[in-house]
C-alpha cells in the first residue's frame, strides 16, 4: 500500500469515525523474511580491482582469477537481481508465517506474457524456504513453475546464516518460457553458502549449455568455491577447460586455486586434470599491482620468474 | 448626559437618611443562566454575578435565607414558578398585615425581546407585567442583560426624577415598581474578565457592600447603589471596543422616601476605610483572584465595606506604582485598613490582574515544549517503535466552546536511534503527530489542572542504515486520554507539565494493541 492510498485510507476512518486502524509497511517481521533472502552483495567474491593501466602486465593466473570472479560475481548478479528486487516493495500478502510478493506481470520485454511471484515460508525450526516462479498471464495462479527455490537458517545479525538456492530451467524451457540468452545457457545453478561465521564461505556448480541455442544437449560443468576473511583476504578455487596448454589441441582441464591478501598481492596454484600436461602443477605470485613476482611453469621453463620466497604469506584459508 | 441624570438623582438624597432594612418583609428571587440557547454565545460571570447578588440579598440586604429564591441555569418554567411560589407566600405576610418587598435580580442574554434561560424564554413584556403584578408593595427589579434597558423604555415605568426623602418611614408606605437594568435598549452589557463578572452587576454589588454608601449612614439605598454603578460602569466601559454602557433607571413608587437595599453597618463585619486612609479605588481580592468589592473612596471620608469573613488581598494604583497587602477579616469584626500595611509593588505584581486573576474570556494560547513517547509492551514494542523524544507546538483555545473547556492542537516531530534485534538492523526512527484534544480544566488560584480527550495522527518511518532494506512507514489515528497541570507563572505565561495514554492499534504483522504513553512539558503565552 502507498503512503497515498493509506492517506486516503485513513481520511476513510477519521469521516466514518472507525478509530485505530493504520496502514503502512512497518514490520519486523518483514525485514526477517527479507533477511532471508540471499543477497548479491553478501555473496560476490571480493578481489581487489586491478588497475586498467596494469592489465597487460598482470599475472596470468592474476588474470585469470580476476576474470573468473567476474564471471562468478555476474552470475550471482543475473540470478539474484530478481529476487533481491523484493526488498524494494512491500508483501502483497502475509500471513503468520508467510510473506508474498506478487504476482507482478514480468516486465521483460521477451517475457510480458508472463508474471512472477515470489514466496517465502517460515518453517517450525526457524528457517525460511522460498520460491520465485513464473507463470503465463492469465493461469490465475494455478500453473506456477519454479525457477529459483532456495533456503535460509538466519544466525544473529544482518542476513548472517546458511542457506542454498537452486536455479533450475528445465520445467519453464519446456513450458515454452522464453529465456533471456544470458540465463538461457544455464541449465541449473546451485548455490551453497554460510555466512554466519569467518570465512565465509560460497559454494557454486553450474551446468550450462556451451552451445546454446542449438545444442541444448551438451552441458558443461563448472564448480566455484569462495572464500573470505574478515580482514580482506579471500580464496577462489575453480576449474577451466579449453586448449589451455597449447602442446596439442586436445582440451585441458585445470583446477585453479587461487588465495589473496586484501592488499591484492596473492597467489594461485593451478593443476593440470585433463589433456596436455594431465599432473603438471603451475605456481605463480603476484604483488599489489598484479606484476608477477614468482612464477613456476613446466610446460614453459622460459616463463619461469624467481623463486617461492617472492611469494606473499597468505595464511590458509 | 447619563452622569449628569446620575447626580441628579444622587444629590437630594445625600442629605436625607434612608429607611431601616428591618421596614419590609423582602423576598428575593435572584437567577442567573450562562446560556441562551444556540444563536448566543455562552456568558461567563451571569451565574457568579447571580450568587454574589444573593450573597449580598441575604448577608446584607434584610433576605431571609427561607424568602430567597437563587436560580442557576433554571428554565424559563422555573423562574415563573418562583414567582408564583413568592407571590404566594407575599400574600399571605400581607394578610398578617406586613408590608413586602420583592427583589427580582436576572443575569443572563437577553435578545428578541424576551429575556433567554437556557433553551427557554420569557418575554421582556410578560416579566415586567408578572412582577408589576406580584402581590407585594415594592417591586424592585434588576436585570443584568443585554438590551435590558427596554424595560425601562416600556409603557408602565419612567425615567427617574429627582427623587425627595422625606423620612425614614417613607418606604414604609411606598407602593409601586423600580426597574434597573445594565445598559440602555440599544447597548450590549458587557463582561469583565479583570473583574470577574458583569460590569454592572460588579459595581453594583460593590455598591450594596459599601462602595455607595455616599450618606456615610451605613445603609445602601437603591438610588446610592444606582448612581454608584452607573458611575462606575460609565467609567469602565468607556474605553472598551462594544462603548459605553449606560445602566438605566425606571421609578414608579407611590409614597414617600428611599428603599434600603443593604445595612452595611449591621454586622459589624468586614474592612473599614478610615476617613484619613488616602483617597482612589480599592480593589479587595478574595482568595480565588477575584475582584469582591470595588470601592471608590474620596478624600476625607470612611468607607463600611461589608465583606464575607476571609482573608483578601488589597490594592490600590497609584500612577507609577501600585499599593498593594493583606487584610484578614475574621468572622463578626470589622477590621480597618490601615495604609501602613499596603507596601509598594510594581505593576507587574498586581493581585487582579496578574498571577493569580484566571482569565476566563476566550483566547488563544501558543506553546512549545519537549513530549518524551514510548510504546508499552516493551522490548518488543520498542523494537517496533523506540522510546521517541519530540518537539512540541501546541495551539489552545480557552474557553470558546465552553467556559474551562480547552480545544488543543498540537504538532510535534521527533527522531531517534533503534535496532531490530532479530535481524540486527540498526535503524533511524522518525516521529511526526498531528493532534487535536478537548480538556476541561479547573482553576485552583495559580494550579490548573485539567483532563481530557485526544486523538492523534500518527505518521511513524525509519531507515535502515543497511540500504539492503527498504524504508518503511506506518501511520494511524490513535484515540486516547490526557491530563496534568498548568502553572501560571504571568497573566500571560504558564508552564504545563502532563500525560498522555494512548490506544495504538498496529496492524501490519496481525493486529496488536500496543499503546503508549508520553510524558509532555510546555511553555505557553496566551496570545
Amino acid at each position: 500500500m502507498t503512503f497515498k492510498s493509506c492517506a486516503f485510507s485513513l481520511a476513510a476512518t477519521f469521516v466514518l469515525g472507525v478509530l485505530g486502524a493504520g496502514c503502512g509497511n512497518y514490520s519486523n517481521e518483514d525485514l526477517e523474511f527479507m533477511n532471508a533472502v540471499p543477497d548479491q552483495t553478501d555473496l560476490a567474491a571480493n578481489l581487489p580491482v586491478r588497475s586498467a593501466l596494469a592489465t597487460g602486465t598482470e599475472a596470468e593466473l592474476a588474470k585469470d582469477t580476476h576474470d573468473t570472479v567476474k564471471i562468478f560475481n555476474g552470475i550471482l548478479d543475473s540470478v539474484l537481481g530478481d529476487v533481491e528486487a523484493i526488498r524494494a516493495v512491500q508483501p502483497t500478502g502475509r500471513g503468520p508465517d508467510s510473506r508474498t510478493w506478487g504476482p507482478f506481470p514480468d516486465t521483460n520485454p521477451l517475457q510480458t506474457a508472463w508474471e512472477w511471484q515470489f514466496a517465502m515460508q517460515r518453517e517450525a525450526d526457524g528457517s525460511f524456504s522460498y520460491a520465485f516462479n513464473l507463470e503465463p498471464l492469465g493461469a490465475g495462479g494455478s500453473a506456477w513453475l519454479s525457477l529459483i527455490t532456495g533456503n535460509f537458517t538466519p544466525s544473529p545479525g544482518v542476513r548472517r546464516g546458511a542457506g542454498s538456492f537452486t536455479l533450475t530451467t528445465a520445467a519453464l524451457r519446456a513450458a515454452g518460457f522464453p529465456f533471456d540468452p544470458g540465463l538461457g545457457k544455464l541449465d541449473t545453478l546451485m548455490v551453497t553458502y554460510q555466512t554466519k561465521d569467518f570465512p565465509i564461505s560460497v559454494v557454486m556448480d553450474l551446468v550450462s549449455f556451451p552451445n546454446y541455442p542449438t545444442d541444448l544437449v551438451t552441458t558443461n560443468s563448472v564448480h566455484y568455491e569462495y572464500g573470505a576473511q574478515a580482514d580482506g583476504s579471500g580464496a577462489m578455487k575453480f576449474t577451466m577447460t579449453g586448449n589451455l596448454i597449447p602442446i596439442t589441441s586436445a582440451i585441458e582441464v585445470v583446477q585453479v586455486t587461487s588465495q589473496w591478501l586484501a592488499s591484492g598481492a596473492g597467489r594461485a596454484d593451478l593443476t593440470v586434470l585433463q589433456g596436455d600436461g594431465a599432473g603438471m602443477m603451475q605456481s605463480e605470485c603476484w604483488d599489489t599491482s598484479f606484476n608477477a613476482t614468482y612464477n613456476s611453469k613446466p610446460w614453459s621453463p622460459s616463463e619461469d620468474l624467481n623463486d617461492p620466497s617472492f611469494c606473499p604469506a597468505i595464511p590458509v584459508l | 448626559m447619563r452622569a449628569v441624570r446620575a447626580l441628579a438623582i444622587l444629590l437630594p438624597l445625600l442629605a436625607a437618611p434612608a429607611a431601616r432594612a428591618e421596614g419590609l418583609h423582602r423576598y428575593a428571587i435572584v437567577a442567573g443562566n450562562d446560556t441562551g440557547g444556540g444563536d448566543t454565545r455562552p456568558l461567563l460571570y451571569a451565574s457568579a454575578d447571580a450568587r454574589k447578588v444573593h450573597d449580598i440579598l441575604t448577608r446584607l440586604g434584610g433576605v431571609r435565607p427561607e424568602d430567597a429564591t437563587l436560580l442557576i441555569g433554571a428554565r424559563a418554567p422555573d423562574l415563573l414558578e418562583a414567582l408564583a411560589r413568592v407571590g404566594r407566600a407575599a400574600a399571605d405576610a400581607a394578610h398578617r398585615g406586613e408590608h413586602t418587598a420583592l427583589f427580582f435580580y436576572f443575569s443572563g442574554h437577553a435578545k428578541d425581546g424576551s429575556l433567554r434561560l437556557g433553551d427557554s424564554r420569557i418575554g421582556v413584556e410578560a416579566i415586567k407585567s408578572l412582577i408589576a403584578t406580584a402581590p407585594v408593595d415594592v417591586r424592585v427589579a434588576i436585570i443584568d442583560s443585554c438590551k435590558s434597558g427596554a424595560l425601562t423604555r416600556t409603557k408602565g415605568a419612567r425615567h427617574a426624577p429627582a427623587f425627595e426623602i422625606q423620612s425614614d418611614t417613607g418606604a414604609r408606605d411606598a407602593k409601586g415598581l423600580v426597574i434597573l437594568t445594565s445598559s440602555t435598549s440599544d447597548e450590549d452589557s458587557q463582561e469583565s474578565d479583570a473583574i470577574g463578572g458583569s460590569y454592572f452587576s460588579h459595581h453594583l454589588a460593590s455598591g450594596m457592600l459599601g462602595g455607595a454608601d455616599r450618606s456615610g449612614d451605613g445603609r445602601v439605598t437603591l438610588f446610592e447603589a444606582y448612581a454608584y454603578a452607573y458611575d462606575r460602569t460609565v467609567a469602565d466601559t468607556a474605553d472598551s471596543a462594544a462603548g459605553a454602557q449606560h445602566p438605566t433607571f425606571s421609578y414608579d413608587l407611590a409614597g414617600n422616601g428611599d428603599l434600603v437595599l443593604t445595612d452595611v453597618a449591621v454586622r459589624h463585619e468586614g474592612i473599614y476605610i478610615p476617613r484619613d486612609a488616602p483617597g482612589g479605588v480599592y480593589y479587595l481580592v478574595d482568595g480565588r483572584g477575584f475582584v469582591a468589592a470595588e470601592i471608590a473612596k474620596t478624600d476625607g471620608v470612611d468607607r463600611r465595606v461589608a465583606l464575607a469573613p476571609g482573608r483578601y488581598k488589597v490594592k490600590r494604583r497609584l500612577p507609577d506604582r501600585l499599593r498593594v497587602g493583606e487584610i484578614d477579616v475574621p468572622a463578626g469584626r470589622l477590621v480597618a485598613l490601615e495604609e501602613r500595611r499596603l507596601d509598594d509593588a510594581p505593576f507587574s505584581d498586581d493581585p487582579v490582574k496578574g498571577a493569580a486573576r484566571v482569565d476566563l474570556s476566550a483566547r488563544w494560547s501558543l506553546g512549545a515544549g519537549a513530549t518524551y513517547q514510548s510504546v508499552f509492551a516493551a522490548p518488543s514494542g520498542a523494537s517496533l517503535f523506540p522510546p521517541t523524544p519530540l518537539v512540541t507546538i501546541d495551539f489552545a483555545l480557552r474557553n470558546f466552546l465552553r467556559r474551562d473547556w480547552v480545544l488543543g492542537f498540537d504538532i510535534a516531530a521527533g527522531s531517534t536511534n533503534g535496532t531490530v534485534e532479530s535481524v540486527g538492523a540498526p535503524f533511524k526512527f522518525s516521529e511526526a503527530s498531528l493532534a487535536s484534544s478537548l480538556t476541561v480544566e479547573w482553576p485552583l488560584h495559580h494550579f490548573v489542572p485539567y483532563v481530557g480527550g485526544r486523538i492523534a495522527f500518527l505518521l511513524m518511518g525509519r531507515r535502515f542504515t543497511d540500504d539492503a532494506y527498504p524504508a518503511q512507514f506506518f501511520s494511524t489515528l490513535s484515540p486516547g486520554l490526557v491530563g496534568g497541570a498548568t502553572y501560571q507563572l504571568s497573566r500571560h505565561t504558564s508552564v504545563a507539565a502532563g500525560g498522555r495514554l494512548h490506544y495504538l492499534l498496529y496492524n501490519v504483522d496481525g493486529d496488536k494493541s500496543l499503546g503508549y504513553w508520553e510524558l509532555a512539558a510546555m511553555v505557553s503565552y496566551d496570545l
